[in-house]
């Protein structure tokens, strides 16, 4: 019995040390939601964060150390901040990346900021986050109204010659889950189009939570336009899309500013009739090779690879934007700076500048200075469009020169979207 | 008056002494030291959700604990706190410090206006309603974004100072946020303890009883929810300021409702250590697992907040307080040498000096009460059918007749209980008929028991005897000593703080009319009081009845006991099918053969008697 | 358009109906509110969808396995948690159920997830026209459902001794006793019977809803408004309370907004009670 004793405390004093946390690694911040409603979403992005951090740390690292990424749960507002505060002060942790939703992220980077850490937004896209004049928070992807904007100059410039119409004979119609998400992406949309002179047609917000959204489908059928704009979650969307399937609501353009409607799961529910659809968002899917460095490039096919590996599937839109966002922040802007103060990154991630091609985003990387509006946001962050073909969103068609695939309208009633 | 005050002293004085009293301070006292002491902004943040949720609890408690009316939707004032402070702030630059006044007479003013109807939706449906009320109000929250920023909220930008209700580290919240909560349970305390707080009481545990007593029902509800709904709207301040955002999906959250509500449960409802108690076991103990389990944490948060609810509800109804209360309640002896609370002391207001015989009537009696022409029918049956007679002051008229002949639908007839079809009911001269809500006709002087008594169950015998007279009292203390005076009278005294529950039925008769007893009724009216007690019960009940009518009440008793109506009555009335049949002094009215065919059937009329 | 709006509205109703029935059912037999109604729901949503991912089993004809499944949920749920307290006051079956309700959806996140999951048919979209009208086919089918249940109900609330049983001891519990009738034994059967249909409801929903964790809040919510509106314990009620709601809901939300249209019923709701607690049919009463 004693010896049993002695032997189990001799292995418990060896593995011991092993679970302490290595002196020469560096604790960053991972707040996201991984329980609750966006949880799929938080773990998807998690997903591309920790391939970030696995590849920086096969490069060497941030200054020598291996970059630890220590979680923290942002499942509501509250718990956002309370985690967020956990990691700063019982984790000793003044570098994050995370949050995932706009809200969250507002709330939490004003933790931050009163700390004194440095806060990377992966992905989190409304305006206001980057309004407060804060000095520490950095928005390396595009903000909400980047994208809604960009999708209406993108109706208008690409779209409508398709239909062979000029974007002021276009009649747009607008649906949006009324949440800061849909909202404040929708408005920005909205904004765009009025300026080319577009006729919003239909602005219809609903509660993502409704268990029927025949009446916004109607509504819209009623309107008759020729693109509608939609902004979903996820379920909802699949309700939403079904149900405009049964009323036969089938514009001849759809496209979704906010991203949700690059989830695989569409394509399981709805097959070809997805076809034709457009979805915004920020990731580097289905990029021409020529349009990027040769390092830029390489970086993102690992990441490919890698997820690919492990998850027994192509990296999803959540799991791209998180890898996009930390990887700018864990190969470009922590390396540049002069040490991991708070203070040094910051002037690193500040005057960092890649042009188009030189990182892994096709957009290149430019923070807004102090006394600009959006203090910290990517001046250049602009997102993409990709479309439904083939049974697949991974076809890039905007912007042209990383473009492999061709944008393919108008978009033919349901059921008769099939692509050879 | 001086000898209210001074009495109001002393007896303040001896509470304080009593080991409850300091004990609670001394609490309270390290609570601020603690809340002082911790700089971890993680433990400050726990704490100051704690004392937040916890003083949520007991606003909710006012309302749901001692009013018996359980909101689910409390989150719906605490909205509108955050909310009206909110705009006030940012469009008017109004200081949150009075903005959280406005918004908590807001949300009182709302909670008043909306709940108030729907008081008369017993149990459940008033659940539902409650659910409803907060469902609305999000909705309204998210879709009028011009005013309210809709689902983006709004934000309140970070100025650190007293006077923005906003700091840089954690100690100022946890100060604001320990303040609201002892403060809340210190008004809580203060209703609880007063005459309003006695009426809540009773009215939860039965409203008809409480009605019978002159007690307005609908307007003590209404009051409690006003108070609830303000101070949950002070809160919403002071979480908007500590949040920095305001929007609708966070603030008006179902479970948020529901976790506040299962603190008070699980602690204790109606009790002001209950929510307390409730919010500091669950809510660290949420937190940290949020911290170390991660994944599957919500799962089981969810689960084991379900299992608690349902386990104390089932197993443990009075919370976790009833638990330590015996072991409390010893320490608390063993601390101060004696038995439960100091009573007060017999004061300067006597009792009616007993009067050996009956007072001469006067020439003229006057008539106290008067029914004539009364019709009732329910459905197609006709319960009464133009019943008259009256009773006169200072008299004891007994109302006798066979089962189903409509002698309680009467007495329900003439307290407001029930509509009369037709037919007129007078008392003292004055027209009461169609009278309603019953406690406007107690209030008037008359009182009644019921057929099945109704005790205050949950409360002691002197808390059911303190809501009869607390409306009639001028003060606690008044009503306290006339309290007093009646559990002497009925021969209560050691009964006085058993639960009214536990009492034997001779006991809750004599309970039942020391309540009606307390309200000082001119006329009081006895609904078969001598039903179901053994013969020496009987007898005491006789004299009891007898006292009574020696202070000058006048009575009108329902009886089957003829013993009873023998020794007591000085005048009979017999109903049959709702119709008076007979009339007259006790002794004569029996042998009446009509009376005795009513009774018996025909064949017995010529029976001796 | 309008007459859209109103097939729409009918068939929203005719999910109402199905879902509240067996709330419905479970009041007007032994006064009890379930607030758990929605996690059976819930739960036999999941079943569903685990038989057709694993078993690749087509929702309808899972129907044959959830709805058993269901009853024996239904009646060790009643043994357990309701029936130590079914004499106790209605605020204890409140919190009671309300407790229940938090943890089925603790279990179904902990094993589960909070992210949802449907499952795809080639029949989902299906879709027939009269006219210038379409009716969806499986929303038609959960209509079809909730009037079968209905009058499957009533036959055997009228035929079988059980069902007969049934109402006796809704109507008067000490006489049914007396007529020895086992109180217990016949409200478990009874519970049962109304988780069944929940059962029965989540097999039929899956095909055009998905699953998660707090998917029954949203649709008790809904189930309390029409339940409360047909009149508790009515059956009929609860198919005639579920088309108005239905339809209110439908016209509300292209008439007047549709962020709005779940308000509109909401309010709705709060007046039938403050005017009208027993419901558009009156009494509780287990025809």
């Amino acid at each position: 019995m004693k010896r049993f004793y002695f032997l189990s405390f001799a292995l418990i004093l060896t593995i011991l040390p092993f679970q302490a946390v290595a002196q020469d690694s560096v604790k960053i911040g991972c707040v996201l939601p991984y329980t609750g409603a966006l949880a799929w979403q938080g773990q998807e992005t998690f997903r591309g964060v920790q391939l970030a951090a696995e590849m920086q740390n096969k490069r060497g690292g941030v200054h020598g150390k291996k970059i630890v990424l220590v979680k923290g749960d942002s499942e509501t507002l509250k718990t956002a901040v309370t985690e967020t505060e956990r990691l700063i002060n019982m984790e000793g942790i003044k570098i994050f990346a995370g949050w995932y939703s706009s809200s969250r992220a507002k709330v939490a980077t004003t933790v931050t900021e009163k700390y004194g850490a440095i806060a990377c937004i992966v992905i989190a896209v409304a305006d206001d986050i980057t309004e407060r004049g804060y000095k520490y928070v950095f928005q390396p992807q595009g903000r909400a109204t980047l994208w809604g904007e960009l999708s209406a100059e993108f109706v208008g410039k690409e779209a409508a010659p398709k239909l062979g119409k000029k974007p002021s004979d276009l009649k747009v119609a607008i649906a949006y889950e009324d949440s800061d998400f849909g909202t404040s992406i929708s408005v920005a949309f909205a904004r765009k189009a009025k300026e080319y002179q577009m006729n919003i047609v239909a602005q219809e917000p609903y509660s993502l939570s409704a268990l029927d959204l025949s009446p916004v489908v109607l509504r819209i059928k009623q309107a008759n336009p020729d693109v509608l704009a939609l902004t979903p979650y996820v379920r909802d969307g699949i309700l939403f899309l079904q149900q405009a399937k049964d009323a036969g609501l089938s514009p001849k353009v759809l496209i979704c500013p906010g991203g949700p409607l690059a989830n695989d799961v569409f394509g399981e529910k709805l097959g070809d009739d997805m076809n034709y659809m457009l979805v915004t968002t920020c990731a580097s899917h289905d990029v021409r090779k020529e349009a990027f460095q040769p390092e830029a490039w390489q970086a993102l096919q690992e990441f490919v690879e890698r997820y690919t590996k492990e998850f027994k599937k192509p990296p999803t839109n959540d799991a791209y934007h998180g890898f996009q966002g930390a990887w700018t922040f864990f190969h470009y802007g922590l390396p540049r700076a002069k040490s991991l103060t708070p203070d040094d990154i910051e002037k690193s991630m500040r005057s960092l500048v890649l042009k188009p091609g030189e990182n892994i985003t096709t957009f290149g990387y430019q923070a807004a200075p102090m006394g600009h509006k959006n203090a910290g946001a990517n001046l250049i962050g602009h997102p993409n469009v990709f479309q439904w073909q083939k049974g697949s969103i991974g076809h890039l068609v905007y912007p042209k020169e990383f473009a492999k695939s061709q944008l393919m309208l108008p978009m033919p009633a349901w059921g008769q979207r099939a692509m050879k | 008056m001086r000898e209210n005050r001074s009495m109001a002293i002393r007896y303040i004085l001896e509470e304080i002494r009593h080991p409850k009293a300091y004990l609670t301070l001394i609490a309270v006292g390290v609570l601020y030291i603690v809340v002082l002491s911790v700089k971890n902004p993680y433990w400050g943040d726990i704490l100051t959700m704690t004392f937040l949720l916890g003083a949520l609890s007991l606003s909710w408690n006012i309302l749901g604990g001692y009013g018996g009316q359980f909101s689910l939707g409390h989150a719906g004032f605490f909205g509108i706190g955050a909310y009206t402070s909110t705009l006030l702030l940012i469009h008017y630059q109004i200081s949150p410090w009075i903005g959280m006044l406005l918004g908590g007479g807001l949300a009182a003013l709302i909670g008043g206006l909306i709940f108030y109807p729907c008081f008369r939706l017993k149990g459940i449906f008033f659940c539902l309603a409650t659910l409803a009320f907060q469902e609305v109000v999000k909705i309204a929250a998210v879709h009028f974004r011009g005013l309210t920023g809709g689902a983006m909220g709004i934000s309140i930008p970070f100025k650190a100072g007293l006077a923005n209700m906003m700091f840089q580290g954690k100690t100022g919240y946890m100060l604001i946020a320990l303040s609201f909560m002892i403060i809340i349970a210190l008004v809580t305390l203060v209703m609880a303890r007063s005459r309003f707080g006695y009426k809540l009481v009773a009215l939860r545990e039965d409203e008809d009883a409480t009605e019978t007593l002159g007690i307005s029902t609908s307007r003590c509800k209404l009051l409690a929810a006003m108070i609830s709904a303000f101070f949950a709207g002070c809160l919403g301040t002071f979480y908007a300021h500590y949040s920095t955002l305001v929007d609708p999906y966070s603030i008006f959250d179902m479970m948020l409702s529901v976790e506040f509500v299962i603190f008070a449960i699980l602690g204790g409802v109606g009790t002001v250590l209950g929510p307390i108690l409730g919010a500091f076991a669950l809510v660290p103990i949420d937190a940290l697992m949020r911290g170390y389990l991660g994944q599957g944490q919500q799962g089981v948060s969810f689960f084991a907040y379900g299992m608690l609810l349902t386990g104390v509800v089932i197993f443990l109804p009075q919370g976790i307080l009833s638990w330590i209360s015996s072991p409390l309640n010893r320490l608390m002896e063993a601390l101060s040498g004696e038995k439960t609370r100091p009573e007060p002391r017999a004061g300067k207001i006597e009792p009616q000096a007993e009067r050996a015989e009956k007072p001469s009537r006067s020439m003229q009696p006057t008539s106290i009460l008067e029914i004539a022409g009364l019709d009732k029918s329910f459905g197609g049956l006709k319960v009464i059918q133009c019943l008259d007679f009256h009773v006169r002051e200072g008299e004891i008229v007994g109302l006798i007749g066979p089962n189903g002949a409509g002698k309680t639908t009467c007495f329900n007839l003439i307290t407001g209980f029930e509509e009369a079809d037709a037919g007129r009911i007078l008392f003292k001269g004055e027209d009461i008929t169609g009278l309603k809500p019953p406690n406007r006709i107690s209030k008037k002087g008359v009182a009644r028991t019921f057929q099945i008594v109704k005790p205050l169950a949950g409360l002691t015998v002197t808390e059911n005897i303190l809501a009869g007279a607390a409306e009639r009292a001028g003060s606690i203390h008044e009503a306290r000593m006339k309290s007093r005076n009646i559990v002497d009278l009925l021969g209560l005294w050691e009964f006085r703080d058993i639960k009214a529950s536990s009492l034997t039925l001779g006991g809750r008769k004599r309970l039942e009319l020391a309540k009606a007893l307390a309200t000082e009724p001119t006329l009081l009216l006895l609904d078969e009081v001598m039903a179901g007690l053994n013969p020496t019960e009987v007898e005491q009940a006789i004299q009891l009845i007898k006292k009574i009518s020696n202070r000058g009440i006048t009575l009108l008793v329902i009886e089957h006991v003829m013993k009873a109506v023998m020794s007591l009555a000085d005048r009979v009335v017999v109903i049959h099918h709702g119709q008076k049949i007979c009339e007259g002094r006790p002794q004569d009215v029996i042998r009446d053969p009509g009376v005795i065919e009513a009774y018996l059937g025909k064949g017995y009329q010529y029976a001796e008697g | 358009m309008i007459g859209q709006v109103l097939v729409n509205g009918i068939l929203l109703g005719g999910i109402y109906a199905l879902v509240s029935l067996g709330l419905t059912l479970i009041f007007g037999v032994m006064r009890i509110i379930n607030f758990a109604h929605g996690q059976f729901l819930m739960l036999a949503m999941y079943a569903t969808y685990w038989l057709f991912q694993l078993y690749g089993m087509d929702p309808y004809v899972s129907i044959l396995i959830v709805v058993p499944l269901m009853l024996v949920i239904g009646m060790g749920a009643y043994r357990m948690i309701i029936q130590p307290i079914i004499d106790a006051s209605e605020m204890t079956h409140v919190f009671a159920t309300l407790g229940l309700n938090l943890s089925l959806q603790g279990i179904a996140l902990f094993l589960w997830q909070g992210d949802f999951r449907g499952i795809r048919t080639s029949y989902s979209s299906l879709v027939i026209h009269l006219g210038p009208l379409y009716i969806n086919i499986p929303r038609l089918i959960i209509f079809l459902c909730a009037i079968a249940a209905i009058l499957a109900l009533f036959l055997f609330l009228k035929k079988t001794y059980t069902g007969k049983a049934i109402r006796a001891s809704a109507q008067k519990r000490v006489a049914a006793q007396l007529m020895g009738v086992n109180l217990s034994k016949i409200y478990m059967i009874a519970f049962g019977i109304g988780i069944a249909i929940v059962g029965l409801t989540g097999a039929v929903l899956m095909p055009i809803y998905e699953v998660f964790p707090s998917v029954g809040s949203l649709f008790a919510l809904v189930a309390f408004v029409v339940v409360v509106l047909g009149g508790l314990g009515n059956l009929g009620g609860a198919l005639v309370g579920g088309i108005v709601i239905g339809v209110v809901e439908s016209v509300s939300g292209v008439f007047i907004a549709p962020a709005l249209k779940e308000g509109v019923y909401f309010i709705i709701f709060v007046i039938i009670l403050l005017l009208r607690p027993t419901g558009i049919f009156g009494k509780a009463v287990i025809r």
